[in-house]
């Protein structure tokens, strides 16, 4: 069967009266809790994703790709009506969209996002559907070795990538990993780490540390005062949101190119939305007819970072289906969805799930559809949302925590789990340790240490085996390359110094 | 507000360095490095925890001198509010402590109207209610006092 027909079977599925229902409330309830300042969508995911547990897998894991997806719209409204980026993707439409809003266009900017979205996720759904497949042909080469080549690769990127300290990412990456041995040895079952606890035997819930680290960790955060941001005040109608025939111009091209310059950044394991509107952002600052301008409150600006985002969003599908590896901390949080529902993405899973896999992209598009659909016609609505302060929110929030928490659990040991998370998370946050890789690295390490010591097994012992396939060859070089780069830029750095500080000596 | 300077920016680079000597230890000594059939348990805790003490070495290094982060301590008023709830939970159940914890935050710590405060809570609760325990039948403790009454 071709990939075409695969989708039309895919479409099958996803529009079954059930599953199109789930994703449609998974779009509603996305936007809604993507549009509350200080939540964003890892943590919207984090907390909408017990609501899933009561459908079978395929509806439970199409509407939480709706979720995933509806939220990424939804984290632009914090930022351009307060200024309150929800998330690391909101960060760059904040440049642009709070200045427009400021400016007495807030309806414009929230349309030019929504638009922008669209245009991204769809960009880059089609790039899912065509490249998922062959990507997962290609994952089929990929053994033990290149595998956890791979995954090596994938965790130190993003420990590189978010925040700006490489070495604080690689402890929050190494932590991650630490906390995932806790429980049974997953190869030969020996309890691990446990210190006598029954609870810890089972190993750390991924539920509670993901609801503490991403929701409760923000609660704490939300009681600084300080950072609340700073409200547009303006009543929001569709007819002032409805962009012109210029205006339409204007955004189009930096759009399609950001979305597919995002879609390509979200394919890479471990790169992500936030890198991908960061990179759609810095294009359009190059290349863009209005570059002097940005910042100022462009559409182009709002445009190129959310057509990259969504896009990425999508195209993070790719290396998540098809090898099992998420390329953010959101994607992190499905995988452990999938995982919780018994379905094990890689290269297989287009092979022994098709109608799994098809099902989740063909709702890709639906919710696509969907959520612009409803971001459109909730703008007015929108104000009301945000008009909600803050103080009220973090006990309405807290409850969600807590309640999340227990039912994942079913026990009190599972909101014990979601309050010890929370102040870690609030605690590496204020020290500038990135949590996002923490979650991808916790829900990585069983299938890298899997792999690992298939691999050394294999090998006896001897690790130059990662240097004698080609692959994992290639892998391994990157990731020295990844890890040497600061040391190398601090030498040339110190070098220019001495050069430059000789004559004037 | 109050503010406290803690020096975290050592303290938890510290944490994870003692973390990973422990991991490198519990994994050699405890559950073994290799043995007949390959690598053991103790393998992969090992290798995850040495390199963790390494970079965390490095990062107590980096963050010697640095200003430290300022915390505020009405921060934590949420932990103990929520430490509050499932205290309470246990005693009255688990809505009921969370409907009390709504009401009580929004009134007597935000001080909002009797109105804003009384609405709020009502429509939270019912809308969680309804999702966890009606819909997605999660088994609530009905705390002690109701546990007892119903004998």
């Amino acid at each position: 069967m071709d990939t075409f027909e695969l989708l039309l079977q895919g479409f099958q599925t996803a529009l079954s009266i059930n599953n199109f229902l789930a994703a449609a409330l998974g779009a509603v309830l996305g936007i809604i809790v993507g549009a509350m300042p200080g939540i964003g969508s890892l943590a919207g995911v984090a907390l909408l994703l017990p609501l899933t547990f009561k459908f079978n897998p395929v509806t439970g894991i199409i509407m939480l790709a709706a979720i995933y997806y509806a939220n990424m719209y939804g984290g632009a409204y914090s930022s351009i009506l307060i200024n309150i980026p929800g998330d690391g993707p909101a960060v760059m439409t904040a440049m642009d969209g709070h200045p427009l809003a400021k400016k007495g266009q807030p309806g414009k900017a929230l349309f030019t996002s929504n638009i922008s979205s669209f245009i991204g996720g769809t960009i880059g759904i089609i790039l899912l559907t065509l490249i998922g497949p062959a990507l997962a042909r290609f994952g089929l080469k990929f053994g033990p070795v290149e595998m956890a080549a791979l995954l090596m690769v994938a965790m130190t990127s993003l420990a590189w990538l978010v925040g700006g300290n490489p070495i604080r990412g690689l402890v929050s990456t190494l932590l991650g990993i630490l906390l995932a041995t806790i429980g049974f040895d997953i190869v030969v079952g020996t309890p691990r780490f446990h210190f006598g606890s029954l609870h810890l035997l089972g190993g750390v819930s991924f539920i509670p540390l993901v609801i503490g680290m991403f929701g409760f960790s923000r609660v704490m955060e939300m009681m600084d005062r300080s950072n609340q941001g700073d409200p547009v005040e303006q009543k929001l109608t569709i007819r002032e949101s409805v962009l012109s025939k210029e205006e339409w111009k204007r955004i189009l091209p930096p759009s399609i190119r950001s979305s597919f310059l995002g879609t390509i950044i979200g394919i890479l394991p471990g790169a992500g939305a936030t890198t991908g509107s960061f990179l759609g952002y810095i294009m359009e600052k190059k290349i863009g007819k209005r570059r002097d301008q940005l910042g100022e409150g462009m559409v182009e600006g709002i445009a190129a970072a959310e057509a990259a985002n969504n896009g990425a969003a999508a195209g993070a599908f790719a290396p998540l289906l098809s090898l099992g590896i998420p390329g953010s901390g959101t994607g992190a949080v499905l995988l452990g969805g999938l995982l919780m529902y018994g379905l094990s993405p890689g290269p297989l899973l287009f092979q022994n799930e098709p109608e799994f896999a098809w099902g989740l992209i063909a709702s890709l598009y639906v919710a696509n559809i969907f959520t612009l659909i409803v971001a459109l016609s909730i703008i007015p609505f929108l104000i009301r949302i945000l008009k909600v302060p803050t103080q009220m929110m973090v006990p309405i929030i807290t409850t969600v925590c807590i309640l999340g928490s227990y039912s994942a659990s079913n026990s009190l040991y599972g909101v014990v789990l979601m309050l010890v998370s929370g102040v870690i998370g609030y605690m590496l946050n204020k020290n500038g340790y990135p949590i996002a890789p923490l979650l991808l690295s916790f829900v990585l390490a069983p299938k890298l240490e899997t792999d690992i010591r298939r691999a050394f097994l294999i090998s006896d012992g001897d690790p130059m085996i990662f240097l004698q396939k080609p692959i994992s060859a290639v892998l391994i070089s990157f990731l020295f390359l990844t890890l040497l780069s600061p040391i190398i830029r601090s030498i040339i750095g110190k070098i220019r110094e001495r050069r430059e500080g000789r004559p004037s000596a | 507000m109050k503010t406290s300077n803690i020096s975290t920016r050592v303290i938890l680079p510290a944490i994870t360095l003692v973390l990973g000597l422990l991991w490198l230890i519990y994994g050699l000594v405890e559950y073994g490095w290799w043995g007949d059939n390959g690598p053991q348990s103790g393998f992969f805790p090992a290798i995850v925890g040495t390199l963790l003490s390494v970079i965390s070495g490095f990062a107590i290094a980096g963050n010697w001198n640095k200003e430290n982060p300022s915390y505020i301590w009405a921060s934590f008023h949420p932990l103990l509010a929520a430490i509050a709830v499932v205290l309470a939970a246990l005693i009255i159940g688990f809505f009921l402590a969370l409907a009390l914890f709504i009401f009580l935050w929004i009134k007597v710590y935000e001080k909002y109207s009797w109105s804003k405060a009384v609405i709020t809570t009502v429509v939270t609760i019912a809308i969680f209610y309804g999702i966890f325990s009606l819909w997605l039948r999660v088994p609530f403790p009905e705390g002690v006092i109701f546990d007892w009454v119903k004998g």
